[in-house]
């Protein structure tokens, strides 16, 4: 290696790390968190007895997950404004990441609340308590439990997935990378270097997945 | 106290209760037995409205509810008055013990967490878990789950408390613990309706037998009267049936 692509690399590092941490990880967060909510939300509505609700939460996974992401990153960006809605790249982003995570997310959800055995449910109708009440207290701790290694996943996807907002014009670190790779012509050490930020950023996520299921495993 | 008139349960073609009257008194332990199939889990059950009879009227002292149309609301208050012990226990799996016998009391009552804990310690001693105040389900024997359960049912002073196997799911060993808190709450006084298998223990502490099958009470009658002088041919064949196995 000579000493040009390693300074190449020294130089690009920060200006890789940098959107990470004001975009990447931002995006990321943001898009997930909501993402979360709309899940319970869609799990929620999926498990009801009201038919109309059932449908249309089924329709909404059945869309999201039968398109690409991309596809739908550039409906969102690139085609509403043909009806004249606009929408910033960010905000874009962030409903599109999460529409899109929110989909899977509801499923891992839906199955985790089926696996709380009914009989819990009866015992806390039993003492008073409500649907709303048992749900909140009893039911959806335990389901976010089975459901935390899957939403870890979903998670870690996102992190990468994040990447295809470089082409709404967002500057995360993909675009940033390609910016260097314009200017320096070093495409294979520059992508490499891209790649290995992201896994550094996964295993962190990983270890801490795993450090966290080990505190639940004490309680019960 | 309580009296039900004229319950009627079907699932699809199958009619699971016929028919059914039943008259509890305050301090009766109502002693349910009979063949497995014959309705009796689900007539506790429709009695607290875990399940919904299709016809039938229910007297709770002077209120009155009809069956089949009882609001959210009426189950509330009817379950506020009732206890439920399952077979399988249905500890809330991520609350401790005493947890388990003051979320009732903290979310539906809207107990003070101390006076809550005050309670719950004190339902706990009662079903001889002092030591095991802060341990999970897991960390628990089924005979000790079962107790909490109990522990659970009265800690919110319920009027009458319904049992529904309460010993089935346990090995014989475990058994007795259950029975003897059960023992010790009717010597109390506490009203109860116990479906059970365990027919001793029906004989020893149960003041009135109720024989169903089928969907149908067959005969209901005090104890000494029911097990000497049963009085339909079906209740003497169950009864032979019994002493035939306990001699093999």
């Amino acid at each position: 290696m000579n000493e040009r692509l390693i300074e190449i690399l020294i130089d690009s590092f920060w200006k890789i790390v940098v959107p990470g941490l004001t975009m990447t990880i931002p995006l990321t967060i943001i898009s997930f968190s909501i993402a979360i909510l709309l899940a319970l939300f869609i799990a929620m509505m999926q498990m009801t007895n009201n038919k109309i609700l059932n449908q249309i939460a089924r329709f909404y996974v059945w869309i999201i997950r039968g398109t690409p992401l991309l596809v739908q990153l550039y409906v969102i960006f690139y085609g509403l404004p043909n009806l004249g809605i606009l929408i910033d790249p960010f905000p874009a982003a962030v409903i599109v990441f999460a529409l899109n995570t929110g989909a899977y997310d509801s499923e891992t959800i839906r199955a985790a609340i089926e696996a709380i055995p009914k009989g819990q449910l009866e015992a806390g109708y039993c003492v008073g308590m409500t649907t709303p009440q048992i749900m909140i207290r009893i039911v959806l701790p335990q389901a976010l439990r089975i459901a935390f290694p899957s939403l870890s996943n979903s998670l870690i996807s996102l992190v990468k997935d994040t990447s295809l907002a470089s082409n709404i014009t967002i500057l995360e670190m993909l675009m940033a990378t390609q910016r260097i790779i314009a200017r320096t012509y070093e495409p294979f050490a520059l992508y490499c270097e891209v790649g290995l930020i992201y896994l550094i950023i996964c295993t962190v996520l990983t270890k801490l997945q795993h450090k966290l299921e080990s505190t639940f495993k004490l309680e019960y | 106290m309580l009296k039900i008139k004229n319950l009627r349960k079907t699932f699809g073609n199958n009619t699971i209760l016929k028919s059914i009257d039943l008259d509890v008194n305050k301090k009766d332990v109502v002693m349910i037995i009979g063949p497995s199939g014959s309705g009796k889990t689900t007539l506790l059950r429709c009695i607290n409205l875990l399940a919904h009879a299709d016809s039938g009227i229910l007297n709770f002292d002077d209120e009155v509810y009809e069956l089949d149309k009882v609001t959210k609301k009426d189950s509330l208050k009817i379950r506020k008055r009732t206890g439920f012990v399952f077979q399988s226990f249905n500890l809330f799996r991520n609350k401790t013990a005493l947890q388990n016998v003051t979320e009732g009391l903290i979310v539906a009552r809207k107990m003070s967490k101390e006076k809550a804990n005050e309670i719950g310690k004190e339902s706990l001693d009662k079903v001889g878990l002092s030591q095991r105040y802060d341990y999970y389900p897991h960390e628990l024997s089924g005979g000790q789950q079962q107790r909490v359960a109990i522990a659970r049912a009265i800690a919110t002073k319920p009027e009458l408390i319904l049992f529904d196997e309460p010993t089935s799911a346990l090995d014989p060993e475990l058994t007795h613990e259950v029975l003897s808190v059960i023992q010790d709450l009717a010597a109390e006084g506490m009203t109860m309706i116990i479906v059970t298998h365990e027919m001793e223990f029906a004989k020893k502490i149960g003041t009135k037998i109720v024989f169903m099958d089928q969907g149908e009470i067959i005969e209901a009658n005090d104890v000494t009267t029911f097990f000497n002088h049963p009085k339909e041919n079906r209740t003497k064949q169950f009864l032979q049936s019994i002493n035939q196995n306990k001699t093999v």
